[in-house]
């Protein structure tokens, strides 16, 4: 084996890459399904031989070799069947050894003919049979299809024996023999590691096509998909711009006829009535132009929530005692039952769902109560803090509990009927709900009442009676405390070295925990760790804090997380480290740390 | 005059009340939010004399109301008001009956307008649709065809007109022939519309 070209060494010994792999299967399929054919041609190369032989040759020598060859061929064969039938789910590499190792038992039962039956021809028939014995490892070149290594194996098992007999029988040719075998040998692995390449290249390139094909249609699925997401709110725009157009239309066609009215010369004491009219009618417009705004911003992102903590019953409170007048006109009774609950949003949406839900209430509820309830259910898994709020009014029948979401959607309301407000309202507070991480439901029941639940994520805490926090000492300087930040989130990462250097504190930055352990190995411990809880790569803020504890002895932590679900709460409660909820305001940025480095 | 008024929007119903107790000191309204209302209010008062009808009332036809409002009040000329305002809606509301049609989208001096020409009791038809076709020339009438469009207009049915003129339903059938011949119109919504683009129904009502 004395060639072989780099490529194609390093098919056979390096680790096989994904495509690599795929190509070796597709080549050892293509030899496999040759050696398939291979018995019938090795038969009729014996009977070929049995004619030339047969006058020298005892038969059941002859036919004894003839069926080891065809034997060991049809080995070959049955052993191609079967690797063809596994296809993708054989072991390459092996099965190219496989096929090298049949490959010798081939050439070497042809080769054992001339060792049997050389010696037993005249001159000329001996001189037939070599021919034919090296011609064969020629046809091996196309039958190996994939190998040079088959081809090696074939061709020197048969051409071994063959060249050594020759060699004694005719001992004044054995070096030119030799010298010629080892040429013609070379020169056909040679042939073969071309044939390789050639195939190599085009088991390439058609992988090649096949991957840009599978990425074209994964594209062009892509792509429909998205077209299909353009289309669905195209149509909900298309729903939005038509039923605005008529909610619009109608108030100002109103507006039109006072106008006509007023124009008239209507007598004074009709005036009165116009005037109330016309500002009800602007009021309706109004409302409605601010519930398209609203939903618009909302639908296009552009409405930015805050994230902080809020004392939910209070925000809650201040809605219900804006209604507690309506309710009582329309003689309903307003029951509200608020545990304090403190958790972490955008006050304005909170307070805007609560506004819309309640009424909602009020619109459709005739008699009765309406209650109004902000619960914790510490078992409601992620989102914990449940507002509800439950009428008893008409109800909703089963079938429209999804519908009523819909913008313009109003139950009971075909005429659309202004007085009973635009059809907006839970629609925004669905968006609202979806921006903040919230859920709402509906459980109603026709003619009993209707119960809508927002359960919202996070709770902070129930806040203990009386004052929860001590004052912490705002103006204790911070000036020269050596603080570790670690954020993965660059701009997060800046922002607050920027904020903690204004305070005149030495801030060491990093986006990783290698980055973290770095610091502290250079620099020993800081005055205080200030860390992310989730730092990407599966990292671990919190973990990071206990160990570096226990290499470096105890030091303040501070964890900041995005996350708001109570298992981050937990995770971070456990190792006994406080929390800050991002984004993270600066004051009580301060004061957190503050409250740290004073503890000690 | 008592006056009927349908439509959902009540405050829209309530800006038609004003203006026209405004514009038509005599005028009496009654107030329908519904059809089944509208019904059983023009039932009760025979001396009904117009009916103003929105077209699309909650789920319910305009279109279909105003052969139910006709049947309840004969004496009555109904006349859309609606937010539509395309020619094939009124076309179809001519063909069902009724006298005039009152787009809401005019402006309110066009809308005072239109509402004193239903109220002396002509035809009043939006522009694009009296503009439609522009054949020049006044066709002669004569009076008992003057008579027989004026009730057309109206929406009367054949028996009604025969009543009202004190003729019989035969004669008036051939007077209705003969003034569309005159017209040059195929039938009835035509034979108003080409009346009223030629202002041939401005003058009072006949008795």
């Amino acid at each position: 084996m004395s060639t072989g070209s780099p490529p194609g060494r390093q098919l056979a010994t390096t680790t096989l890459l994904p495509p690599d792999r795929e190509i070796l299967i597709e080549l050892l399929g293509l030899h496999a399904r040759v050696l398939q054919r291979m018995p019938w041609v090795e038969a009729l190369l014996v009977l070929g031989m049995a004619f030339f032989m047969y006058p020298f040759i005892p038969a059941p020598l002859f036919v004894e070799w003839g069926i080891l060859t065809v034997g060991v061929e049809t080995v070959r064969a049955i052993y191609a069947t079967w690797v063809l039938r596994r296809a993708s789910l054989i072991d390459p590499r092996r099965t190219h050894l496989t096929f090298m190792l049949l490959a010798v038992a081939s050439g070497g039962a042809v080769g054992t003919g001339a060792i049997l039956f050389m010696s037993r021809l005249p001159i000329l028939d001996q001189a037939l049979f070599g021919a034919i014995l090296f011609a064969m490892p020629a046809a091996g070149v196309a039958v190996s299809q994939s190998s040079r290594y088959i081809v090696a194996a074939y061709a020197f098992s048969m051409l071994i024996p063959a060249c050594a007999v020759w060699m004694i029988l005719h001992p004044s040719q054995a070096v030119a023999l030799a010298v010629l075998m080892v040429l013609y040998c070379g020169v056909i692995i040679l042939a073969a590691a071309d044939c390789d390449r050639l195939l190599l290249r085009s088991a390439i390139m058609r992988s090649e096509r096949d991957r840009l094909i599978r990425d074209l249609e994964q594209r062009n699925a892509e792509v429909r998909t998205a077209m299909a997401a353009a289309e669905q709110s195209a149509q909900a725009r298309a729903r939005v711009l038509a039923a605005a157009s008529h909610d619009l239309r109608q108030p100002l066609h109103a507006l039109s006829v006072y106008t006509a009215v007023l124009a008239a010369n209507p007598a004074p004491e009709a005036l009165r009535e116009v005037a109330s009219n016309i500002d009800q009618i602007v009021r309706s417009l109004g409302s409605l132009l601010h519930g398209l705004l609203d939903l618009s911003r909302l639908s296009t992102g552009h409405y930015a929530l805050e994230r902080r903590t809020l004392a939910l019953d209070k925000v809650i409170g201040a809605v219900c005692a804006e209604f507690q007048r309506a309710a009582a006109a329309q003689g309903l009774e307003l029951i509200v039952n608020i545990e304090p609950l403190q958790t972490v949003g955008d006050p304005v949406a909170v307070a805007r769902i609560a506004r819309n839900l309640l009424d909602n209430a009020l619109k459709y509820t005739e008699r009765g109560s309406i209650k109004v309830g902000v619960t914790f259910n510490p078992s409601a898994g992620e989102r914990p803090v449940i507002l509800s709020v439950a009428d008893t009014g008409k109800g909703i029948p089963a079938g429209e509990h999804s519908k009523i979401f819909e913008e313009f959607y109003q139950l009971d309301n075909p005429g659309r009927d202004r007085s009973k407000g635009v059809g907006l309202g839970l629609t925004i507070v669905q968006r609202l709900c979806e921006l903040s991480g919230a859920q709402v439901s509906v459980r109603s029941e026709p003619g009993r009442g209707t119960c809508f639940q927002v359960s919202f994520p996070g709770v902070v805490s129930e806040p203990e009676p009386g004052e929860p926090n001590p004052k912490v000492d705002a103006d204790v300087s911070l000036r020269g405390v050596r603080v570790c930040l670690v954020d993965d989130e660059i701009d997060i990462l800046r922002s607050m070295g920027h904020l903690l250097n204004a305070w005149g504190m030495e801030s060491a930055l990093t986006d990783s925990v290698a980055g973290a352990e770095r610091i502290f190995r250079e620099r020993g411990k800081p005055d205080l760790l200030i860390t992310d809880l989730r730092l990407g790569k599966g990292e671990h803020g919190a973990d990071l804090a206990v160990r570096m504890r226990r290499q470096f002895g105890s030091f303040p932590v501070l964890i900041i997380t995005g996350e708001t679900s109570s298992a981050a709460l937990r995770e971070a409660n456990e190792r006994g480290f406080k929390l800050l909820q991002k984004p993270v305001v600066a004051e009580t940025l301060r004061e957190a740390i503050v409250a740290e480095l004073t503890a000690r | 005059m008592k006056i009927l008024l349908v439509d959902d929007h009540a405050l829209f119903r309530a800006g038609l009340r004003m203006l026209l107790t405004t514009i038509c000191h005599d005028a009496t309204t009654l107030e329908a939010a519904t059809i089944a209302a509208g019904i059983s209010l023009a039932q009760a008062h025979p001396d009904l004399e117009l009916c103003l009808l929105d077209l699309s009332l909650k789920n319910e036809s305009g279109l279909a109301a105003i052969a139910s409002l006709k049947d309840a009040a004969p004496q009555a000329a109904v006349v859309v008001v609606s937010s539509a305002d395309d020619s094939a809606t009124i076309r179809a509301c001519l063909d069902n009956g009724a006298m005039s049609f009152i787009p809401k989208s005019l402006g309110p001096d066009v809308l005072t307008q239109a509402l004193q020409h239903v109220l002396k009791g002509t035809v009043y038809l939006p522009e694009q649709i009296m503009n439609a076709d522009d054949e020049p020339g006044r066709p002669t009438l004569t009076a008992r065809q003057w008579d027989v469009l004026h009730c057309l207009s109206r929406g009367l049915p054949t028996k009604l007109i025969a009543r009202e003129l004190n003729l019989s339903e035969h004669t008036v059938k051939e007077h209705i022939a003969l003034l569309f011949q005159a017209l040059g119109v195929r039938n009835r919504t035509e034979a108003v519309i080409k009346g009223s683009q030629w202002r041939l129904l401005n003058g009072p009502l006949a008795p």
